[in-house]
């Protein structure tokens, strides 16, 4: 009897020490849920008409390209990019809304809300400046800055994930094809991110395939207007609302380019109501990014492509729907002191736009203080054309693209 | 491997806890007319609904005299915790904070027979405040905790105002500026084996608002 007394305490503290070693066992012994991959990376260049402007580097500029994409897939899709392992970037950017989420603002790691709605994601190559004040001006530091905030994902340190990456058993071999060496280091990660990110190509929308058929080469609007291009892949009420968002409705104002996205680089103070109850109350201000001389208050505008898929809308996902955003821009513009220039009706002849959109020292009979918003008062017929072009602008292939998709199999 | 409890919180606040509870006991022991304290604020939120009911926050506390100049000692806590599924990770989030204040309090007239209806009041404390936050996240293939503990000592100046409403039942209000010295540790850890722990140690004053109403009732 007293060999077991002394030896039940031995045995339970030979077993606290082999489960402790246990608990630090490798990611090998753990139900570690793993991507499912094709034998050989798939093609991740895509083929597109000169008008989008999508190049990508050849072979010998870029090589492995697929498997460095590839590589970005897994990153963009894997959880264990978040410090406590529960969530993606995809957690926010979901495929089957045109990678934004359906909701206002989104829960970070740790469940809290993120100050801003998450923007979409379609040709991010074709974008010069990130996240909704800007403050990112280069795609590849861009990709890992949600890693490194506090709510989104958390990590003290990039260093930091790649130590944990080096604890995943199945980046080794993705790292060895991609870079040639299986060791993760932060600028692989970002190389790898920011090539999946640029792959994300979304031109195959109806509407842009009746503009690479129209004017394949060249970006040319007003052609349409004038009538001298005639978008025949779109149907009547499409066409009428592609001339109103480039004449009556002046979105082409802030929304231009062929991706709807003011030429990658433009912000603007569109007058949202600071009182609203939909708002979330986040601050706008601008905190940095190449092009922050836009005013503090003033945000990016961001590319339409795939918008009906992409509510809520706007910085703090207030308008829940199209109707809500066609709703301000007809009639809810608000008075600020910050409204952007091309939303104020100050031209002597009740227009906007063109020369009247230089400012007092050139033209001392203006004042953008007196200057009302403009009340664009859209008719039904108006509203329904301009939503059906803006509907026209789905790429479905896009939110459908396996090159795209989550490689992780859901758990249980 | 990793604790997140009270146990555990409240053993690392052992000495502050035994140095207050002495000096609870000497007042205790004083010929003077003690008094209890008790934050009403917590209570009279809960009473109409607005605190979180998940929230547990409280404060009181002894005085070595009720009508006159004395000492005073409080100690504060607060809990609170939440569990929240995010994506499949199970994040459950637990604050805890403690306080300690003992000081010395003047009555601008201290009067133990004939104490005025309301005066000002005034006093200095050294107090201790140390305050735990912390997420523990686990789903089927990933631990993880996030924790920052947070330990500061150091001087207040108080100054409120005492209202009599009966001779043994008074009210009191205050505001405090406190400077404290702060050490702040944050640590992560993983179940592949990943841990940082950093720590941070700073100077810090703050001013509190005269959000606390005390209820004092003689013993």
């Amino acid at each position: 009897m007293s060999f077991r007394a002394r030896s039940v305490p031995s045995l339970v503290f030979a077993l606290l020490v082999f489960a402790n070693f246990a608990g630090c066992s490798t990611t090998e012994e753990t139900d570690l849920v793993r991507p499912v991959l094709p034998d050989t990376a798939l093609e991740y260049r895509s083929q597109t008409a000169p008008i989008f402007g999508i190049e990508f580097p050849s072979d010998e500029e870029a090589p492995f390209y697929d498997e460095r994409a590839q590589l970005g897939r897994v990153l963009f899709h894997d959880r264990m990019l978040s410090q406590n392992g529960a969530v993606s970037c995809n957690s926010c950017h979901l495929q089957s809304h045109g990678f934004a989420e359906p909701k206002a603002l989104s829960k970070g790691l740790r469940s809290e809300l993120t100050e801003r709605n998450a923007s979409h994601l379609a040709n991010p190559g074709a974008q010069h400046v990130y996240f909704w004040d800007g403050r990112a001006n280069d795609l590849t530091t861009q990709v890992t800055m949600p890693v490194e905030n506090h709510v989104e994902m958390g990590f003290r340190s990039l260093e930091d994930l790649a130590n944990r990456l080096n604890q995943l058993d199945y980046y080794a071999p993705l790292f060895e094809s991609a870079f040639g060496d299986p060791t993760p280091s932060v600028e692989r990660i970002q190389d790898a991110l920011s090539t999946f990110l640029r792959c994300m190509v979304s031109c195959s929308s109806p509407a842009d395939e009746a503009f690479a058929s129209a004017m394949p080469e060249f970006w040319n609007p007003w052609g349409v207007l004038d009538g001298s291009i005639t978008l025949d892949g779109m149907n009547s009420m499409e066409r009428q609302g592609f001339e109103l968002f480039h004449g009556k409705a002046q979105c082409a104002n802030c929304h231009g380019g062929v991706h709807f996205n003011g030429w990658g680089m433009d912000f603007a103070d569109i007058g949202l109501d600071p009182n609203s109850s939909n708002s979330t109350g986040q601050n706008t201000f601008i905190t940095g990014g190449f092009f922050g001389g836009w005013g503090a208050t003033a945000m990016k505008v961001p590319s339409l492509r795939n918008v009906a898929l992409t509510g809520p809308y706007m910085h703090d996902g207030r308008f829940a729907t199209l109707d809500d955003v066609l709703d301000h821009y007809s009639h809810g513009i608000q008075d600020v002191p910050t409204l952007d220039m091309r939303l104020r009706v100050w031209g002597n002849n009740g227009g906007f736009g063109g020369e009247d959109m230089l400012f007092d020292p050139f033209f001392p009979g203006v004042d953008l203080n007196e200057a009302p918003p403009i009340r664009l008062n859209f008719s039904e017929e108006e509203r329904t054309a301009l939503k059906a072009f803006l509907h026209s602008l789905t790429d479905y292939n896009f939110i459908q693209d396996e090159r795209f998709s989550n490689p992780f199999p859901p758990t249980p | 491997m990793l604790d997140f409890g009270m146990i555990s919180f409240v053993s690392d606040c052992k000495t502050p806890l035994l140095l207050f509870f002495l000096l609870c006991g000497s007042l205790l022991s004083s010929a003077q007319q003690h008094a209890v304290w008790l934050d009403a604020v917590p209570v009279t939120r809960r009473l109409f609904g607005s605190e979180a009911e998940a929230d547990v926050h409280l404060t009181m506390g002894w005085s070595s005299a009720l009508n006159s100049n004395g000492w005073r000692a409080l100690i504060g806590g607060a809990a609170s915790g939440t569990t929240d599924n995010n994506f499949g990770t199970t994040v459950v989030t637990k604050n805890r904070d403690v306080a300690l204040r003992t000081g010395y309090r003047w009555f601008s007239k201290s009067d133990s027979e004939n104490p005025p209806r309301c005066r000002p009041v005034w006093g200095a404390d050294a107090l201790f405040d140390r305050r735990q936050i912390g997420t523990e996240s686990s789903s089927l293939d990933f631990n993880s905790t996030f924790k920052t503990v947070r330990s500061a000592w150091g001087l207040a100046g108080v100054i409120g105002a005492d209202l009599m409403l009966a001779p043994k039942i008074h009210l009191i209000i205050e505001t405090r500026l406190d400077a404290m010295y702060r050490v702040e540790t944050e640590i992560q850890e993983d179940s592949f084996g990943g841990r940082f722990e950093q720590s941070n140690r700073s100077w810090e004053s703050r001013l509190d608002p005269p959000l606390s109403l005390f209820v004092v009732l003689a013993l």
